[in-house]
C-alpha cells in the first residue's frame, strides 16, 4: 500500500479563473511538502480525462490563499515573475494552471533568474502562453473597431481566444478619456465599460446590448473608411497571400473594412 | 455637422478617393518613434512601437490616414502621378475636412493618426502654410493628441517649417533619388539643396529641442518622433550600393529615424524613366529594407555589404546570408562562446534570439534543441554554427553549395513577397544554378570523409 501511494499522482482540479488557479497552486504546494512536486498536477475543471492511480481533489477558490500566493511571488521572487504568471493565467490553453505551477516550482528555487532559464521546458511553456496572450492583446488593440452609437458613445465587439479584455482596457482608457465606450467580449459575455472622464470597470451585466442604436452618420464613416482602405492599396502590388499572412482571417470577423 | 461635410460640389467621399489615390505611393506609414500618454480633455495618445490598424490588399500596413491635402501641383516630377503635365482629376480638402476625418477615424480605432502630404499649390511656402493651418486646427481646436506625420515641402519658408515642427510628431522630406543627377533628370523643380536644407533645419531643431527639454521639462516638443525620407527604387539606373551608401550617410549625418525605399510604379511614360517590364521591383525593395535593417541594428557598414565591384544585392538571398557566405572565414562560430556581435552576424540569429542565447547560456550549455526553442532559425544557422563543438549535420563549408541550399530553402518566401511575377521571370533553377538539398547519399559521402 505504501508503495502504491508513492506512485500515485495527485491532481488538483480548479475553475478557470485567477483566484481558483492561485488557490490550487497553494493547495498543491501544501500537499507536495515532503513528497516532492513531480507527482502533483493541476487541471482545469471540465478538462479531466480520468487516469488510473490518480487522486483528484476539487479546489475551492479562496481569496486568502490566493493573496498569500501572490504576495510570496511578488516578495520572494519578483514583480516581473508575477507579471508573467498573471498573463499566463489569462491563456486559453488547458495546461496553463499546471504550467504555472511547475514554473513557480523552478522560480521559488532559483528566484527571478527563472526568466533566463530558457532551456527549461516548464519555463518555456509559460513564456509560450504569455507570448500568445500578449500577441492576441496586441492584435485586439490593432483590429478592434468601435462604432458610434446614437447617444454618442462608442461600442466594440471582440471575440478573443485568450481572456485579454482587461489587458486592452487601459490602452483605450488612456487614449479616449473623454468618450463613453464599451468593449464587449462576445465569447465570455463580459464587457469593459468606460464612462467619460472616469475609471473603466468590468461587468457581466448585458442590459446595454438591448439598447444598441448606431449613430446616424456611423454608416457614412464606415463607407468613407472602406473607400480609403480600398484606394490606398497599390494595384501593381496586390498580394492577397501576403495580406492573409499579416492579417489572418480569424482576426477579420469584426473588422469593418473586411465586411 | 452634416452640412460642413459637403464644402464644395465634390462629395467628401470622392475627395477622399482622389487624395488617397494620389498619396498611396508614399510608402511611409509608420506611427512609431514617440510615446505620449493621453490627456484629459484631449483625444489620443501615441505608442513608440507604432500600431498597425489594418493591411491593404497589397499587404502594406495601414497605420495612418495617409492623404494629400491637394493633388494640384505646379511641379512636374516625371515619376509622379500628380505632376502638372498630367491630366488627372484634381481635388483639395479644407482643413476642417481633414480634421473631421482624422478624428472620426481615430475614435473608431481605424488609425493611429494622420499622415498629411501635399502637391504644391501656388508655391512651396503657400502649401506649407496650408499644412500648418490644418494640423494647428487638429491639435488646438479638435484637441487631437494622437500621431501626426507631415511632409516638409522642399523650398518652403524656414519659419513655417519650424512652427509646423512643434505640432507634428514626425516630418519627412523625400530625397526621391540617391544622386543629384537622378534628381535633376526626374524632378526638374527640385534640387538636392532644396531637399537637404529643410532636412538639416529639422535635424538642428531636434537637437536644440532636446537640449531645451533637458533644462525645461515642459518645453514644447519639436518633431519628437524624428524625421524620415524616401527613395524611389528602379526608376533610374542607380545601384543598390549607391542607395544604401546614401541611406547610411543620412542616418549618420542627418540623424534620420528611417529611410524608406519605394519600388517604382510606372504611373507615367517618360523617356527618362527606366522600364519596369515585370512590375515594381519588389524583391529588390525587400532586400534594401533588409540591408537597411542591418545598417541600423546589426552594426554593418554599407561598404561591408556591397562595393563598386559588386554593387547590387543578390535578390535571391537576404543580405546577411549573402554577406556570410562571402565571409566563410569567420564561420562556424561556437554559440556557447561567441560574443553578442558575432552571434548577430549569423544568418538565422536575430537580435532577440542573440539576447536570449546570451541569457540562457549562463545557466546551461546550449545544444541545437535549445537553440530552436530560443527562436533560432536552424535551417539557416546550421551552416554557420557549432554547439559544444559540433555542427548540426555534416556540411561542406563552401560558398556555392551553402548559397544554393539557402536559396532553395527560401524560395517559397520569395514567391510570397514578389507575388510570383518578378520571381518567375528569373528562371531560378537555370540562371542561378540552384540544386536540390543534399540527398542521403551526399550526406553519407560527407560523413565518409570526402569533404
Ligand atoms: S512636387 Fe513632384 S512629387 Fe510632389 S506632388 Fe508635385 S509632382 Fe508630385
Amino acid at each position: 500500500m505504501e508503495v502504491m501511494n508513492d506512485n500515485n499522482k495527485v491532481v488538483f482540479v480548479c475553475e478557470n479563473e485567477f483566484v481558483a488557479i492561485m488557490t490550487a497552486i497553494y493547495d498543491a504546494w501544501d500537499w507536495s511538502i515532503g513528497k516532492g512536486h513531480d507527482k502533483v498536477h493541476i487541471e482545469l475543471e471540465g478538462e479531466r480525462n480520468y487516469q488510473l492511480f490518480t487522486e483528484y481533489i476539487e479546489v475551492k477558490p479562496n481569496e486568502e490563499k490566493c493573496r498569500k500566493v501572490v504576495r510570496s511571488i511578488r516578495n520572494k521572487i519578483s514583480e516581473e515573475v508575477f507579471g508573467e504568471v498573471f498573463l499566463a493565467s489569462l491563456s486559453e490553453k488547458k495546461d496553463k494552471a499546471d504550467a504555472i505551477y511547475h514554473f513557480l516550482v523552478v522560480a521559488f528555487k532559483i528566484g527571478s533568474r527563472v526568466l533566463d532559464s530558457l532551456g527549461n521546458p516548464c519555463v518555456m511553456r509559460v513564456f509560450e502562453l504569455v507570448r500568445y496572450v500578449k500577441h492576441e492583446a496586441g492584435y485586439s488593440r490593432e483590429f478592434l473597431r468601435f462604432s458610434k452609437l446614437s447617444a454618442g458613445g462608442l461600442f466594440a465587439k471582440i471575440k478573443p481566444k485568450n481572456d485579454i479584455i482587461t489587458l486592452i482596457a487601459p490602452h483605450f482608457a488612456d487614449r479616449l478619456p473623454e468618450e463613453n465606450w464599451i468593449i464587449y467580449d462576445e465569447g465570455r459575455k463580459i464587457a469593459v465599460v468606460h464612462p467619460r472622464g472616469s475609471e473603466w470597470f468590468i461587468t457581466n451585466d448585458k442590459v446595454f446590448l438591448d439598447n444598441i442604436v448606431f449613430a446616424e452618420d456611423e454608416l457614412e464613416y464606415q463607407e468613407l473608411w472602406k473607400v480609403f482602405f480600398k484606394t490606398i492599396a497599390i494595384k501593381e502590388r496586390i498580394n492577397y497571400k501576403l495580406q492573409r499572412q499579416v492579417m489572418p482571417l480569424r482576426y477579420r470577423e469584426n473588422v469593418v473594412e473586411f465586411k | 455637422m452634416q452640412e460642413v461635410i459637403m464644402s464644395t460640389d465634390m462629395t467628401i467621399q470622392r475627395k477622399l478617393e482622389i487624395l488617397t489615390d494620389a498619396a498611396k505611393y508614399d510608402v511611409a506609414c509608420t506611427s512609431s518613434g514617440v510615446d505620449r500618454k493621453g490627456k484629459r480633455g484631449m483625444i489620443g495618445n501615441a505608442a513608440a512601437c507604432g500600431i498597425c490598424h489594418s493591411f491593404a490588399a497589397d499587404g502594406r500596413c495601414i497605420s495612418l490616414l495617409k492623404i494629400l491635402f491637394t493633388n494640384e501641383c505646379i511641379f512636374d516630377c516625371k515619376y509622379c502621378i500628380n505632376r502638372s503635365s498630367n491630366d488627372v482629376p484634381r481635388a483639395s480638402f479644407t482643413p476642417d475636412e481633414v480634421c473631421r476625418l482624422t478624428i472620426e477615424f481615430y475614435k473608431r480605432n481605424y488609425i493611429e493618426g494622420l499622415f498629411l502630404s501635399s502637391g504644391i499649390l501656388k508655391s512651396p511656402s503657400f502649401t506649407m502654410e496650408l499644412i500648418y493651418e490644418t494640423i494647428r486646427k487638429l491639435r488646438e481646436e479638435y484637441h487631437f493628441n494622437g500621431y501626426i506625420h507631415v511632409k516638409a515641402i522642399p523650398g518652403a519658408d524656414k519659419d513655417i517649417i519650424e512652427k509646423t515642427g512643434f505640432l507634428a510628431d514626425r516630418m519627412s522630406i523625400n530625397l526621391e533619388l540617391p544622386t543629384a543627377e537622378g534628381l535633376k533628370n526626374l524632378a526638374p523643380h527640385k534640387t538636392r539643396k532644396t531637399i537637404l536644407t529643410p532636412m538639416r533645419q529639422i535635424q538642428t531643431g531636434i537637437t536644440a529641442n532636446k537640449n531645451e527639454l533637458m533644462l525645461y521639462r515642459h518645453a514644447p516638443q519639436f518633431v519628437p518622433a524624428g524625421q524620415s525620407t524616401q527613395m524611389i527604387v528602379g526608376a533610374t539606373p542607380e545601384n543598390d550600393f549607391q542607395l544604401i551608401s546614401v541611406a547610411e550617410a543620412l542616418y549618420n549625418n542627418y540623424s534620420l529615424k528611417r529611410v524608406f525605399y519605394s519600388a517604382f510604379v510606372a504611373v507615367n511614360k517618360d523617356k527618362m524613366l527606366l522600364d519596369t517590364p515585370n512590375g515594381p521591383m519588389l524583391l529588390r525593395e525587400h532586400r534594401l529594407y533588409q540591408a537597411d535593417w542591418l545598417l541600423r541594428f546589426y552594426g554593418f557598414n554599407a561598404s561591408e555589404l556591397l562595393n563598386e565591384q559588386r554593387p547590387n544585392f543578390n535578390v535571391l538571398l537576404d543580405p546577411k546570408a549573402d554577406w556570410a557566405v562571402r565571409h566563410l572565414e569567420y564561420f562556424p562560430v561556437e554559440v556557447n562562446k561567441a560574443d553578442y556581435n558575432t552571434l548577430l552576424r549569423v544568418p538565422g540569429i536575430g537580435v532577440r534570439s542573440a539576447r536570449r542565447i546570451i541569457a540562457a547560456r549562463r545557466s546551461m550549455q546550449l545544444g541545437f534543441d535549445e537553440l530552436k526553442r530560443l527562436g533560432v532559425v536552424l535551417k539557416r544557422a546550421a551552416y554557420f554554427i557549432t554547439c559544444k563543438g559540433k555542427m548540426m549535420y555534416p556540411i561542406r563549408i563552401e560558398e556555392n553549395s551553402i548559397t544554393n541550399h539557402l536559396i532553395y530553402d527560401d524560395r517559397k518566401k520569395l514567391l510570397d513577397i514578389s507575388g510570383g511575377n518578378e520571381f518567375r521571370q528569373m528562371s531560378l533553377f537555370e540562371d542561378y544554378n540552384v540544386n536540390v538539398p543534399p540527398t542521403i547519399e551526399e550526406k553519407k559521402s560527407i560523413v565518409f570523409g570526402e569533404m
